[in-house]
Order: structure tokens, then sequence, then C-alpha cells
């Protein structure tokens, strides 16, 4: 494996982008994003090395670097979507009053089952949020976490949550 | 398994009776399913529908996975590999995307120094007003060249750094995220508002200099993850914890400037990052490390980047040498510097130059070299009104004509040094320690001691304005 040279100043931006083609075609490859969404994930990246092209002083690594970002972002999104559509439809479906009881009950008892399967912690964040409504800083207090750490850990059982309802297989433990 | 693979693994699936379809299902999981069908693929899974959670279950997006037997995490890059897509289409047509761009960019550069031109001629009160309401404005090169001006004006004209510095923020805020990228455009808010909090902390407004800092590490996180842009912001808010004397935090972030820099090749970051804990280890009167990391920085950074940071380094490098009694040394790099000087430098850093020139003709015995500079730097002080200078220097003049005895010079300068220094509204306590300059001089007991007694006195005095003076100590 060969380390990218350090630009000169006669290459152009099309010139580095002809060399180091096949390495951005690897990292690609390797983060396996889809072609349809790789164009927004390459454009995005060309076209900041484009505005930064006089500050960045090696080009090809730059580029190879930011890329790799780039792709880990686009699934870290793709994540998100996912768990903030699940979070949004469980929050509608649990408040929803003129759900018939019968249904109101299996859902509750579907709903126990899947959380049942989560870390304890999880658990009982989980049921603060969706089973008695209450915001983020009410279930900091309620679980004695401090209010600025409450959305990561609320985010990491929502993640948790998702994975499972969505059958991703191996369940990440959650540490209490 | 990629898109594509999962795709064609779920098209042929049948939509049964009571089960979303597998294009819902798909959708969901691309995050693009509107809300009501969302909330009834939830309520499917929830039941625990095996089949399509299996779906649901190839569609989840890629992560970084547990290797079971091994029980690390492993890296995307290290798992098993599967036939990458063809890209070839879409990098023909990004290349061709980037070249349109390419000349929309050099298209906006070029009309730059028209719209400077616009701006100039109005208050900053109605640049702010006309760059809001004027979409010719929303430039990106005007904000990089706005940024660059208020860069050479940080030191001399630090409120004018702000003002531009303002601006910049401003338009940045109005740069359109889909024209240049949004990560791109992030970056260089956080540019902008790193510039900003570092002109305000030239102005000593430090509370709005973090603020400032702060709203640059928002944008940055929205960024393109950049490191050399992460290092940059790092490196003004050491700066700021250094106003604050906060060293160790301040040091702590510079370290890992230096440490990021220098696994990114980013050479003259790592410079920067160098020259600022020398200046930081100087405040804290550690001349020693001060000297030896401001010339491991020195080395590193590049004149064609940043022209005032290899002046300002180098003219402090033969500084902190003299200042530690190394002449030799400080002679030997004094024609380097003198050549940045008068590549980069303005009329009043070539006068500061030849007073350090003197201060090292000085330190190395050479005095009668070291008056006729002193005396020539002393001139043109006074020429621009600088009283406080005026007065330093005459003091280092005075030190020359004690040390060879010529007391009637050392007298008129005392006599001559006090009206200027009062002219410039001066603290009492500072004037105090000039009468007691004049008074000795009078009485031809000017010894070198004293002198440098006043001398240290004033220096402390311009960052302690209410520091008192206890003359006398060194008399003898």
């Amino acid at each position: 494996m060969t380390i990218p040279e350090t630009r000169t100043t006669t290459q152009s931006i099309s010139e580095v982008l002809v060399n180091v083609r096949p390495a951005l075609e690897r990292v690609l490859g390797s983060y396996d994003v889809p072609p349809e969404d790789a164009e927004d994930v390459l454009q995005d990246t060309y076209l900041t090395l484009l505005y930064k092209w006089e500050k960045v002083q090696c080009p090809e690594a730059w580029l190879i670097g930011t890329l790799r970002k780039k792709c880990i972002m686009y699934w870290r999104k793709r994540r998100k979507r996912i768990i903030d559509a699940m979070d949004a439809a469980i929050l509608e479906l649990l408040s929803e009053p003129e759900r018939p009881s019968q249904e109101r009950q299996d859902l509750g008892r579907d709903f126990d089952r899947v959380l049942g399967r989560l870390p304890e912690r999880c658990q009982k964040l989980l049921r603060l949020r969706y089973g008695l409504g209450l915001g983020p800083s009410e279930v900091a207090v309620e679980m004695g976490y401090q209010p600025s750490s409450i959305r990561k850990i609320t985010s990491r059982c929502l993640t948790v949550l998702s994975r499972e309802l969505a059958a991703v297989g191996f369940l990440e433990r959650e540490h209490d | 398994m990629t898109e594509s693979m999962k795709q064609s693994a779920t098209t042929n699936r049948r939509p049964v009776a009571g089960h979303p379809s597998d294009e819902s299902l798909a959708l969901f999981m691309r995050g693009a399913l509107p809300r009501d069908e969302a909330r009834d693929v939830v309520r499917h899974l929830l039941s625990g529908c095996g089949a399509c959670r299996k779906t649901t279950g190839a569609w989840w997006p890629s992560e970084l996975t547990r290797d079971r037997e091994a029980g690390k995490v492993v890296p995307f890059e290290e798992r098993e590999r599967t036939p990458s897509p063809d890209y070839q289409p879409m990098f023909s047509r990004v290349a061709r995307t980037l070249a349109e761009r390419e000349r929309d960019f050099a298209a906006e550069r070029r009309a730059t120094p028209d719209l400077r031109t616009e701006l100039i001629e109005l208050s900053h009160t109605e640049r702010l007003e006309r760059v809001a309401s004027d979409a010719r404005f929303a430039s990106w090169a005007l904000v990089e060249s706005l940024l660059e001006e208020s860069r050479e004006h940080a030191s001399g004209q630090p409120a004018d750094a702000v003002a531009l510095a303002e601006l910049a923020t401003a338009i940045s805020e109005r740069l359109d995220e889909g024209r240049y990228s949004a990560a791109a455009v992030h970056d260089l808010r956080a540019r902008a508002w790193g510039q900003l909090g570092s002109s305000l902390r030239i102005q000593n407004r430090v509370w709005d200099a973090q603020k400032a800092l702060d709203t640059a590490r928002q944008h940055l996180e929205r960024g393109s993850g950049d490191p050399a842009e992460r290092c940059r912001l790092l490196v003004l808010q050491a700066a700021l914890y250094g106003e604050l004397k906060r060293f160790d935090e301040a040091f702590a972030l510079l370290d890992r400037v230096i440490g990021l820099a220098e696994r990114c090749g980013e050479e003259h970051l790592r410079g920067s990052a160098l020259i600022r804990k020398a200046r930081l280890a100087a405040q804290r009167d550690d001349q020693e490390t001060a000297v030896e990391l401001l010339r491991q920085g020195v080395a590193l950074i590049d004149p064609d980047e940043d022209p005032r940071l290899v002046l300002v380094a180098g003219h402090n490098l033969v500084h902190m040498l003299a200042d530690t009694g190394r002449y030799r040394e400080a002679r030997e790099r004094l024609d380097e510097t003198r050549a940045l000087h008068l590549q980069f430098g303005g009329r009043i850093d070539h006068v500061r130059f030849r007073w350090l020139e003197a201060k090292v003709y000085q330190g190395l015995g050479w005095l009668e070299q070291a008056a006729e500079l002193y005396e020539e730097v002393r001139h043109a002080f006074i020429e621009e009104g600088l009283g406080y200078d005026v007065a330093l220097v005459s003091l280092e003049l005075a030190a020359v004509h004690s040390q060879e005895g010529k007391h009637p010079e050392v007298r008129r300068l005392a006599e001559e040094m006090l009206p200027l220094f009062s002219s410039q509204k001066a603290h009492q306590e500072a004037l105090a320690a000039l009468l007691f300059f004049r008074d000795a001089a009078r009485k031809e007991a000017a010894t070198v001691p004293l002198i440098r007694e006043v001398a240290d006195y004033l220096r402390r005095w311009r960052s302690n304005p209410g520091l008192r003076f206890r003359g006398g100590d060194a008399r003898c």
C-alpha cells in the first residue's frame, strides 16, 4: 500500500481526482454505500475539497479520510432516521385514546414483551418515556442522571429498542 | 450485503394479508415512509412477526459489527467483503458537476473585489444590512476574503478585525448549503466564528470570545469532520484559556492539536500550536521551555500559509534568546528575521525589529551600535506618538549611556521622556516611576539596575495598570 504523495503546486483538482478515484471506490465499497446515495456523499466530499483547495496540504489523503468519515455519518444518519421513526410511532401508538381496549391491551402486552428483552436500565427509561410520557429532563430526575447526559442515554436505549424491533440479531449489551 | 442485493432479495416477496408490503418495510427502513404508515409498520413489528423482522433486519443500516468469536468490534473495512456495486457512472457524473462548480467558484472569486469595494463605502451597520438584503453578497469567496483581512488587522487594528469577522459570520450564515455543500458551509462558518472569537479575545472581550468559539464548535460538529478545522479551533480555544490564565487546560488542548496535526501530516498547524505553547510558557515565566518550543515551531510553519505568523514567531524567538542571555545565537538569527520583516512587516514592525537588534548588540557589549539603534527607534516612536514605547526605549538607551558613564545623556533622556509620556493620559503610578528616574538622573544616580527596575515596572504596569510602583529597591 502506498502513501499518497503531498500535493505539488502544479497538480490540479481534476488530476488529484483521477489519481485517487480507485481508492475512493474502495472506501465506498467497504462501507456498502448504495450507488444512489453514494453520489451525494461523494459530491459533498468533492465540493468541500474544492472550497478548501488552498488549505488542504495533501488532497489525496484528505479525500480518503473525509469520504470515510462521510460514509460513517451516512449510516449514522440512516440509523437515526429509523430510530426517530420508531420512537415517534411508539409514542403515538401508546397515546391514542380512541383505540379499543382490547387493542390497547394487546399493544401493551406486545410492548412489555419487547421491553422485557432489553437491558434493565433501558426498560426503566423507556417505561418512563412511553408509559408515563415523561420528557427527557423528567426522566433524568426520576433515574438520577445529570440532565446533560440523559440525551445520550436515551439515544442508546432507543437504538437498542429499534434493533430489537427490526430483528437485527445480535443485541449489543447495554451496561448499567 | 449491498443495498441493491437486499432490494432484489425482497422485491420478489409478496405482500401477505395483514403484513406490511416489502416496499413499505423497505421505505420504513430508509426513513422515507409517511408517518401514518410508519406507525402501522411499527405496530406490526411490535407483534413480533418473524417474516417482517427478517426483512427489516436485512435493511438495517451498516454499522460496526461485533465478532462473536473474537468478542471485539470489527471495523467496517475488516468485515467480510461483498462485491462492490458499480460506482463508475456516478464518478463521471460527480466529476462533471465538480467541473461546473469549479468554474462558478472561479467567477465568484473574480467578483469579490467589486463586492468588497461596494462594502467599503458603507458603515458597519449599513454593511450588515446590505449583506442581509442583497443575495450577491452571499459568496464563499467574499467570506474568505473578509476573514483574511480580519486576521491581518488582528494585532494592529483589533476593532476593525472584530468588525470584519462579524461581517464574515453574517455572510457565512446566509450561504446556500445546497449550492456549496452543507458540510463545507458549516466548516466555513466555524472558521468565521473562530476568527470572531480570536479578534474579540485580542480586544480583551473574553466572554464574548468564548460565546463565539462555542458557536464555532457547534458548526464544526455539523461540518466535514476535517481534523485540520478541529485543530484550528482548538488552537483558538487554547489561546483564550491562556488569556484566562487557565494554563493547564490550554496546554492540554495544544498537545491534542500537536498530536492530531502530526497524524494528519499538517506541519504548519503543528508548528503554530508549538508557537502558541511557547507563548504560554513565556507567560508562565518558563523562558527556557518557551525558547525550545518556539525553535521547533518556527522550523515547521509555512510562510505561504501565514506569513505574519512566520514573522512574529521568528521575531519572538530572537527576543527570547536575548532574554535568556543567548546573544550570539540571537545575532545569528538577525539576518533571517530582518529579511522576514522587510518582506512581510509594516513600518512599526520594522522599528520594533531595530529595537530588538539594539538589544542584542547591547547584550554582546557593542554599546555604540546599540545606542545608535536605540536613538533611531526612539525617534521613530516619537514620530508615531507612541509614548509608552518612547519611555521604554529611552530607558534602554539610558542604561547604555549609564554603562558608559554618560550622565548628561541620561539626564537629557529623562527630561525629554516625561512630557511625551504624560501627554498619553498615563496612570499616576507610571508617572511616579518616571519621575523617580528623572530625579535620580538629575543627581547622576541613575544606575543600570535602577533604570532596569523602572523599565521592568513599566512593562508589568502595562498588563496590570493597578500595579503600584515601589521604587528605590535597586538604588545603590
